[in-house]
């Protein structure tokens, strides 16, 4: 082929032009550190590491939610954790209260202590966690739970709230003042403890109401067994509820660290292997220069 | 004698042609479009006599491979257009995958807020920062739908440009082949070297812009046809192409000749790259943006319609949006107004499920059976995929061009050290003839002197 001084030229031009396009887009990933700074750079990748980034996101969330209830739950299980020496007490009060030696003015002591711990449970059940928020009052944790009015009412909800702790699964954030004080195989507790304190406090003029009251503390003493498995019941559960979100929290890392280290191999450039190109392309324009400048000084004009 | 120094005469007079054409040649090294000349010589010769009468210098000759320059221009027209096309889809692609002015970031910030907000759902941090992730993605589809509106109002601008450079170009070719023609057309004399050039440049020019069939005529002006076989040029009349730039400056612009609509049929140049970038990657792209937005909106007010806000009244909307363009409108400012609780809850309930409701609904089936985040996805990589491929084949292009250039350099283009190597043999060659003239100088004094 006929081979011009333009054809060189512009073929020199050409070739300069494009090695050094690729020194600058060398240069650029290694300086931003992405060798994927728009889509068409690797439609594919990009389309997976959003995907990676969406999922991490949500995972995040997760871990985040599982962190609050974590701790939520954890105040819930502390205040049971009261109510379970609340309960020990009045056992205790009750097994004492049925001791032949008491005298009625004894029993009746016990009796005030008894209200006394009453009056400690309602204190427990409005309890609020770090956020002021109340424990035992369902989903409508602002609302004060437990309020005595003659007869302590339940003002809450009678729902837990539901936090997703994955892409399936919600968790209640607790448990509800209705299932923990009020609808045990005990009933109402607030009322139980005012059932053991009359019953402490029943006069005994005769062998009749002695063999009363007597059946009735046995009966108290069951009620209060039954409260007081109850309670142990629902911490065991709670404790449950904490496992499963620990064991959710560590498959929450396992996947983020997998789907970032996903997400960096195909983003994130590869310095050492970028550096190398860069010295190959480098390289490659120098030569091209070179040789551009020692095809130009050859003309046969110069023998003239 | 006589014979002699008019042997020696032509011989210079030709050589010396033959250098003012090298000279020339020498001269338009440089020059776009040049096709490189020679002088044809030959014997002169008399009939009935055994010694000739010295050289004729007759035309001067053109290199032109007309088959190489007709694939040099269909290769012109396919690299401008891709080249046009390529660097637009580069652009949307930059518009809708960087983060920062891409949706990717908002979206997911905006599902994220309605997540923390359905865990939390009556504390004000989480309802306010909702409404602030509500806005940030509003503002993101409306600069989104600015850049695409700015690239629409860039193509009809270019379009405009496109047409005039055309149109002034046709016209110069109808000037080109009027004058052609009145040089007697492309017969056995002389040919109009410079004019054919020139046409064969202007046809190129022409070809940067728009594709281009080119047919040549007996009387040597040559016919471009555009579109369906529209004449652009013929003969020594240009037909003007005209633009409808439609009713408002986001219209899409029409290239028209003669009163009928030929934007489908341009395929090529500028023009090309423009139309089918239009049709084929932005038109899509808006058509997903706005389904994207209108995905959205529908998810959300669905849900606010569902539930039942913090003052226990049914949710409203929280979005608007005005179809085909993409902006959003965000309707709600009070925090108060976003309904976590149920349809019927009380005012003030804690209840969360319409919340959590929200939050799958953001993951499930909002766009032609995609969420939201996978429609994105699909947008976002299929227009980088489209600038991928026009970027490749812009490169693939760009080499066959380069390819067709070289071609009908082989041909057309200057060499100078040929052009040196010339200049020497006719150099040498003139000096022989003064040689001659000298020659014939001292046989005529020795023939006087011998007579004096």
């Amino acid at each position: 082929m006929r081979v011009t001084q333009s054809m060189l030229y512009r073929q020199t031009l050409a070739s300069l032009n494009e090695r050094q396009a690729n020194v600058m887009r060398a240069q650029d990933q290694i300086s931003s550190g992405t060798r994927l700074s728009q889509a068409k750079d690797d439609p594919v990748a990009m389309a997976r590491v959003m995907r990676n980034d969406d999922m991490l996101q949500t995972l995040q969330r997760h871990n985040d939610n599982i962190r609050i209830l974590s701790s939520r739950l954890e105040f819930v299980e502390s205040e049971l954790d009261g109510v379970t020496d609340i309960m020990h007490r009045a056992r205790e009060l009750m097994i004492s209260g049925a001791n032949a030696t008491q005298s009625d003015e004894s029993r009746s002591t016990l009796a005030l202590e008894m209200r006394a711990l009453g009056e400690e449970l309602l204190r427990v059940a409005n309890g609020q966690d770090g956020q002021g928020r109340y424990l035992f009052a369902g989903q409508d944790d602002a609302t004060r739970p437990f309020v005595d009015s003659g007869g302590v009412n339940y003002q809450g909800s009678a729902n837990a709230r539901q936090i997703p702790v994955d892409q399936t699964t919600t968790m209640a954030n607790g448990l509800t003042g209705d299932e923990v004080f009020l609808s045990g195989p005990a009933g109402d507790l607030f009322a139980m403890f005012n059932d053991l304190a009359d019953t402490l406090e029943m006069p005994t003029p005769d062998a009749a109401t002695t063999a009363q009251r007597n059946a009735d503390m046995e009966a108290g003493l069951t009620r209060a067994d039954d409260a007081l498995n109850h309670i142990l019941d629902l911490r065991s559960g709670l404790g449950v509820d904490l496992q499963r979100l620990d064991s959710a929290a560590d498959r929450i890392s396992a996947l983020q660290v997998s789907l970032q280290s996903d997400s960096s191999g195909l983003r994130d450039t590869d310095v050492a292997q970028t550096l190398s190109q860069l010295a190959q392309e480098l390289t490659a324009l120098e030569a091209a220069q070179k040789t551009f400048t020692r095809i130009q000084s050859l003309s046969l004009f110069n023998y003239l | 004698m006589s014979g002699l120094l008019s042997i020696g005469t032509s011989a210079l007079l030709a050589n010396q042609r033959a250098l003012a054409v090298t000279g020339n040649n020498i001269a338009n090294a440089n020059t776009e479009g040049y096709s490189r000349q020679r002088v044809d010589f030959s014997a002169r010769h008399v009939t009935g006599q055994m010694i000739g009468q010295g050289v004729d210098s007759g035309l001067v000759e053109r290199y032109a491979d007309s088959f190489a320059n007709q694939r040099l221009t269909q290769s012109v027209s396919s690299h401008s257009s891709l080249a046009s096309g390529a660097d637009l889809a580069g652009r949307l692609d930059l518009l809708l995958s960087d983060p920062s002015t891409g949706l990717t970031d908002p979206l997911r910030a905006f599902v994220d807020a309605v997540d923390a907000w359905a865990a939390d759902p009556n504390s004000t941090e989480t309802r306010v920062q909702l409404l602030g992730q509500a806005d940030t993605i509003a503002q993101r589809f409306g600069q989104l739908q600015d850049g695409i509106d700015n690239l629409t109002r860039e193509i009809n601008t270019r379009i405009g440009g496109a047409v005039d450079r055309i149109n002034t170009l046709s016209q110069n070719i109808a000037d080109l082949n009027d004058q052609i023609a009145l040089n007697g057309g492309l017969g056995n004399g002389q040919q109009p070297n410079g004019l054919l050039d020139e046409r064969d440049a202007l046809v190129n020019e022409l070809a940067s812009l728009i594709d281009v069939q080119t047919v040549p005529q007996d009387d040597g002006s040559l016919n471009v046809l555009v579109g369906n076989g529209q004449g652009l040029v013929v003969g020594k009349q240009a037909n003007l192409l005209g633009v409808n730039p439609g009713v408002t400056p986001l219209d899409p612009a029409a290239v028209m000749v003669g009163g009928s609509d030929i934007s489908q049929q341009i395929k090529g140049g500028e023009l090309g790259g423009l139309l089918s970038f239009r049709g084929d990657v932005m038109e899509p792209a808006q058509t997903k943006l706005t389904g994207l937005a209108q995905g959205l909106a529908d998810t959300v007010n669905a849900a606010q319609a569902a539930g039942s806000d913090a003052n226990g009244v049914p949710g409203a909307d929280l979005f608007a949006i005005n179809p085909p363009s993409a902006r959003l409108e965000v309707l709600i400012d009070d925090p108060l107004a976003l309904a976590a609780a149920p349809a019927g809850a009380a005012a003030g309930s804690g209840d969360n499920s319409n919340a959590l409701a929200l939050a799958d609904a953001l993951r499930g089936p909002a766009v032609n059976g995609m969420s939201l985040q996978d429609a994105h996805i699909a947008m976002v990589s299929g227009v980088g995929s489209t600038a991928r491929r026009l970027e490749a084949a812009e490169t693939a292009e760009s080499a066959l061009l380069a390819n067709n250039l070289e071609m009908r350099d082989a041909v057309s283009g200057v060499n100078l050290d040929e052009e040196a190597a010339n200049m020497l043999r006719y150099q040498q060659a003139y000096q022989a003839a003064a040689q001659i003239i000298a020659t014939a100088n001292e046989m005529f004094q020795s023939l006087l002197a011998a007579a004096r």
